[in-house]
């Protein structure tokens, strides 16, 4: 570790001394022509010179550069026409570019990357850019178009079971995925049991994947950061989107505020699925009972510009997931739910110190909560039963970070950032007549704090860097942690368009997932590191290699990774999240750190992508090869076994053809290797010494024969996650109709899910079935799927 | 547009197909029975035994006369060809197959078995393959009855023929280190046969009562074990009651291998993580284990 620091001062130092020169400033904004929307990671290269940038996370650009020379910036960012632009730079200069958008009926611009950015031109690894607008062209389950299962797509990325959105990088879990909108932590990105995400595609600007490599202004999680930011809303002229699905229907508007100052956004989507089962439901209850789902959320988000130095944004997040069944007998009358949601809140203040000199304060707050409740009443004696389960994280906290341009060959950027989280890990109430059973864990504080700095620096024309240290630090009652996190990502072009990349990064985790069944339900508990449970760790090592096939208009990635954590955290067995026990009994049952233990992991991958960037057929594949294995003292007899999604190889084939101006077609096809499960192999009886002595103490003419029988039966599951599910494989297709009508602009799809109706395993239950011809009972393994090729269509406008 | 409403009802009617499918175990390598050896053995024992079977497996076709869940162990299943040897670092005895209480058992005789030593196992089948594991003797548990008492009042027959007690045991115990303590109540009384005839006195062989297993650990020095029991007698053919506990000091062998037992078969939860029933026999399901016991009378009030 020692080393690790002394090459990060000497790092620092001798590129503190390489900025030593006189130079001027030119800075400014990256505003979408039009909307005046501030765009993320343009790039921005000067002509004939090997200097270059790319805006920050609000657009924000800073170049210093020897004064009185005439420089040609050329700037591109996907979906819109690049820029060119000859200035005379004599002094310090603010300078706004606004860029057009290409009309997507006439030009087709894809990439899972910046166009404009070659792979082979940049030092950071394990990185990811999603544009929304390619999001919106993946075919997709019920044609909800969803940013994690557009994630689930990429490289190194596995899916979880079939139809949901959890995501599992890199060997890591689901809560090893920090992930962001506008700065506040999103603690459960699931809606309707993690068949969809709670992210609503007509209010995000951008989505980024980051794998691997760290930027030391990331921490908290192992495995990987998703950064999701929302539009700002166009400050020019009132604009929106509207959508109707088969399960769903979304409105998106946008406008002005203050004309060029000042804009909001709001963005709302429910499903229906409760109003139209609601008359079903009704009949077959014979009207004594009504039940449904539905989920709903809001975005929203107002921004003010001051003046070119200050920018306030105001956003916020609030959805909810109501599962309800409510029934009114002659008898009985009882009302039973589910309710899970999310809200998020977050305030920024934009400040320029000077030109070279970028500050963001943010204040955020994030709020999750999980409930199911049970009423029931009987009518003739009047005797209640109730019961409430809560349980839930609160976060607070700030964050404060500033960008330093001091030349085109560096950026430092540095911060620190602060969480006071409050968990609530459970709460159980229950009533029944007069007797009450109350159970509350207790409420657990903790601050989690981290300071740290990075720079991006350009070397040389071949080699660069981006190295930093982010210190965090954990408290909780009785227990303060420090620790260092030095990340590391370099890249050297051997050859015109190709480079050698490599990577190190150490991450510390202190919150974490308690899940049953690693499926992302709302009944997964988010419990804090304390005196007893540890943080989780982990160390990542990727080397790879990018070429940029120019002509073609193909680049190609090769990285592999490996990566070990310690202290990660899994249920013991025989543990539960809820104690459905008598409430007596219950008053005994352990907190939730007795039911947890710690081990360590290893995951080692090598993840491929090729992808088409432009021209009528574009999209990508990538495959990935990998092994993750835990080992855990105190699960599967403390040797090494498979993680639930340990996925050997996992594809992911993503096309997208325009036909013409009118028509433009998609299709993905995905395989994976089955997930690792544990079923019982075969079953016996058990004895133990007490009951055997019982037996000694009589004579031996009383012992029966049947003793054996006597005996609890044992099943034997053989080693922890030995068995192998069926392969998963899926085809989604899906067809887009786009006509300019008068007003609106209307895109009409059609899709179908899992087009040649594969029957994928979503879980495996053992039955047993009768055969009446033979008299026989045998005991066989059932495969339960959840979805069939599903067709649907849905009608969108813009305008 | 007729060829789309076509294309449409075929993909409904495809998409109607059955979700849930049958499939077949063997695809899978997971459908194969293990030898299972349960062996205890004690100071307080004036036999050495081991019984050996295997296991049944999971997916298999039985006669539906066997009944349905899981499928009982048949007397095919024993193994009775193999070789068992218990042996200390001075001492070895081998087991002998018995034919009428299907185990391997062995009086003890001169073969001495004292606490805080190591006792090995080792079985070999008869296709040759051989199992091994050890254990160290227990030492005894200091015990003393902490209370007794009727926690649910019983029910009498009207004739008042038939006697039930409910009834909570409560024993403190201290631990040695490494030791685990398990308790059970039995009764000695004198039994009547149907003619009204007085037998000869015997020792009852009442069921063991689960114990608090999960509270206990290494490092709890002093705990409260209680069980509760329920006492079921007809007056008119027994009589003289003499109750007993028994505290068993357990090796740590049999405390995983119990504990991991039962909890493996209490599913109800469907929250509940899949527990593997432990085994500290090489290659082997089961356990070899050890343990020590004291009785203390206790007396109580029909």
């Amino acid at each position: 570790m020692k080393t690790i620091l002394k090459t990060i001062v000497f790092l620092f130092t001798i590129t503190t001394y390489s900025v030593a020169q006189k130079k001027a400033t030119l800075s400014g904004y990256f505003k979408e022509l039009g909307s005046k929307e501030s765009m993320i990671g343009v790039n921005i290269f000067i002509k004939n010179t090997k200097y270059y940038t790319s805006t920050n996370t609000y657009g924000f650009y800073s170049l210093t550069l020897p004064v009185n020379q005439e420089y040609t910036l050329s700037a591109s960012y996907v979906g819109f026409k690049p820029m060119e632009i000859t200035i005379f730079l004599k002094a310090d200069s603010l300078l706004d570019f606004n860029l057009e958008t290409t009309n997507a009926l006439n030009e087709v611009v894809v990439s899972a990357n910046k166009l404009g950015e070659k792979v082979s031109e940049n030092a950071q690894m394990g990185q990811i850019d999603l544009p929304v607008n390619q999001i919106k062209k993946i075919p997709t389950l019920l044609g909800e178009k969803d940013v994690m299962k557009a994630i689930q797509l990429l490289p190194g990325v596995q899916k979880g079971s079939e139809g949901q959105t959890g995501i599992y990088v890199r060997g890591g879990g689901p809560d090893q995925n920090l992930i962001i909108l506008d700065d506040a932590t999103v603690y459960n990105a699931n809606h309707l049991f993690g068949f969809f995400s709670v992210f609503n595609g007509d209010a995000l600007k951008s989505v980024e994947l980051t794998k691997g490599g760290f930027p030391a202004r990331f921490g908290g999680r192992l495995s990987s950061v998703i950064d999701l930011n929302m539009k700002e809303g166009n400050k020019e002229k009132l604009h929106g989107e509207a959508g109707i699905g088969l399960i769903s229907s979304r409105l998106t508007l946008e406008g002005p505020i203050l004309k060029n100052k000042a804009s909001f956004l709001i963005s709302a989507r429910r499903t229906y699925l409760d109003i139209l089962a609601k008359p079903l439901i009704k009949r077959v209850s014979d009207g004594e009972g009504t039940g449904g789902y539905y989920f709903y959320d809001l975005n929203a988000k107002v921004n003010y510009d001051f003046n070119a130095k200050n920018k306030l944004y105001l956003s916020g997040y609030f959805g909810q997931d109501v599962f309800y069944v409510k029934q009114n007998e002659t008898n009985n009358k009882s009302d039973n739910g589910l309710n899970w949601g999310n809200a998020t809140a977050t305030f920024r203040w934009n400040h320029l110190f000077n030109q070279k000199l970028f500050s963001n304060l943010s204040f955020i707050f994030t709020d999750y909560a999980f409930d199911i409740f049970s009423k029931e009443k009987n009518l003739r004696n009047n005797e209640v039963f109730e019961l409430d389960y809560k349980s839930a994280i609160k976060d607070v906290g700030f964050k404060y970070d500033f960008d330093f341009f001091p030349s085109p060959k560096l950026i430092f950027k540095f911060g620190v950032h602060s969480t006071f989280h409050t968990f609530n890990p459970s709460a159980i109430v229950v009533k029944e007549g007069t007797d009450i059973f109350n159970k509350k864990q207790k409420v657990i504080q903790a601050l989690e704090s981290g300071v740290y700095f990075e720079n991006i620096w350009n070397i040389s024309s071949k080699f660069k860097l981006n190295y930093g240290l982010r210190l965090s630090n954990y408290q909780v009652i009785q227990r303060t942690i420090t620790k260092p996190e030095p990340r590391i990502s370099t890249s050297y072009k051997v050859a015109q368009n190709l480079s050698l990349k490599a990577s190190f990064s150490q991450m510390n985790q202190y919150v974490h997932l308690l899940s049953n069944t690693g499926l992302g339900l709302p009944t997964d508990l988010w419990v804090p590191s304390t005196k007893k449970i540890d943080p989780q760790f982990s160390k990542q090592v990727a080397v790879g290699l990018a070429k940029d096939f120019v002509n073609q208009g193909l680049t190609l990635t090769l990285e592999a990774y490996s990566k070990k954590m310690s202290q990660i955290i899994n249920y013991k067995e025989g543990s539960s999240f809820v104690f459905i026990e008598e409430p007596n009994s219950a008053a005994q049952a352990p907190s939730w750190e007795d039911n947890i233990t710690s081990g360590n992991g290893w995951s080692e991958g090598l993840e491929f992508m090729l992808q088409k960037k432009s021209g009528k057929l574009s999209g990508w594949t990538a495959y990935t090869l990998s092994k993750t294995q835990w080992k855990f003292p105190e699960l599967n007899f403390g040797q090494t076994f498979f993680p639930k999604y340990d996925r050997r190889h996992d594809i992911s084939l993503v096309g997208f053809y325009e036909l013409n101006k009118r028509i433009s077609l998609s299709g993905t096809w995905v395989f994976g290797t089955g997930n690792a499960l544990t079923i019982p192999v075969s079953t016996y009886n058990a004895s133990f010494p007490e009951s055997e002595l019982n037996y000694y103490n009589l004579p031996v003419e009383l012992l029966n024969q049947n003793r054996y029988s006597t005996y609890p039966k044992a099943n034997d599951n053989g080693l922890k996650n030995a068995f192998r599910a069926e392969n998963y494989h899926r085809l989604d297709l899906g067809v887009q109709f786009h006509k300019q009508k008068k007003l609106f602009e209307r895109t009409l799809e059609f899709s179908l899910y899992n087009a040649y109706n594969r029957r994928n395993p979503f879980f495996y239950q053992i039955n047993e079935r009768f055969n009446v011809t033979n008299r026989t009972v045998s005991t066989v393994l059932t495969r339960f799927s959840v979805f069939p090729i599903v067709p649907s269509f849905s009608y969108n406008i813009k305008f | 547009m007729k060829n789309i409403v076509y294309f449409l009802i075929s993909i409904i009617t495809f998409s109607c197909e059955t979700l849930v499918n049958d499939i077949d175990p063997d695809k899978f390598g997971v459908n194969k029975p293990r030898l299972v050896i349960n062996s205890y053995i004690s100071p307080n024992d004036s036999l050495l035994t081991a019984k050996l079977h295997y296991s049944s497996p999971v997916f298999s076709v039985r006669p539906a006369n066997q009944g349905f869940g899981f499928q009982n162990i048949s007397e095919d299943s024993v193994e009775t060809e193999a070789k068992v040897e218990i042996y200390s670092l001075t001492q070895k005895m081998v087991l002998k197959y018995d034919k009428n209480l299907r185990i391997y058992t062995v009086k003890k005789a001169d073969f001495k078995i004292n606490a805080g030593e190591k006792y090995f196992l080792k079985v070999t089948d008869k296709s040759n393959t051989v199992y091994t594991a050890e254990t160290i003797i227990p030492p005894l548990v200091n015990a003393s009855l902490e209370s007794f008492s009727e926690i649910a009042p019983g029910f009498n027959s009207s004739n008042n023929e038939y006697v039930n007690k409910n009834l909570q045991l409560t024993v403190k115990v201290n631990f040695p280190p490494n030791t685990y303590a398990s308790l059970s109540h039995f009764s000695e009384y004198d039994s009547y046969n149907g003619l009204n005839v007085k037998s000869s006195k015997v020792s009852s062989a009442r069921r063991l009562y689960f114990n608090d297993l999960e509270n206990q650990n290494e490092s709890a020095k002093e705990k409260v074990l209680s069980t509760n029991l329920y006492i079921n007698y007809n007056k008119k053919l027994h009589s003289n009651f003499k109750d007993f506990f028994k505290i068993y000091s357990l090796d740590k062998n049999i405390f995983d291998y119990k504990k991991s037992v039962y909890s493996s078969s209490d599913s109800d939860n469907p929250f509940v993580e899949p527990t593997l029933v432990k085994s500290n026999i090489s290659g082997a399901l089961g356990c070899f284990g050890s343990f020590n016991y004291k009785i203390v009378s206790i007396n109580i009030k029909y």
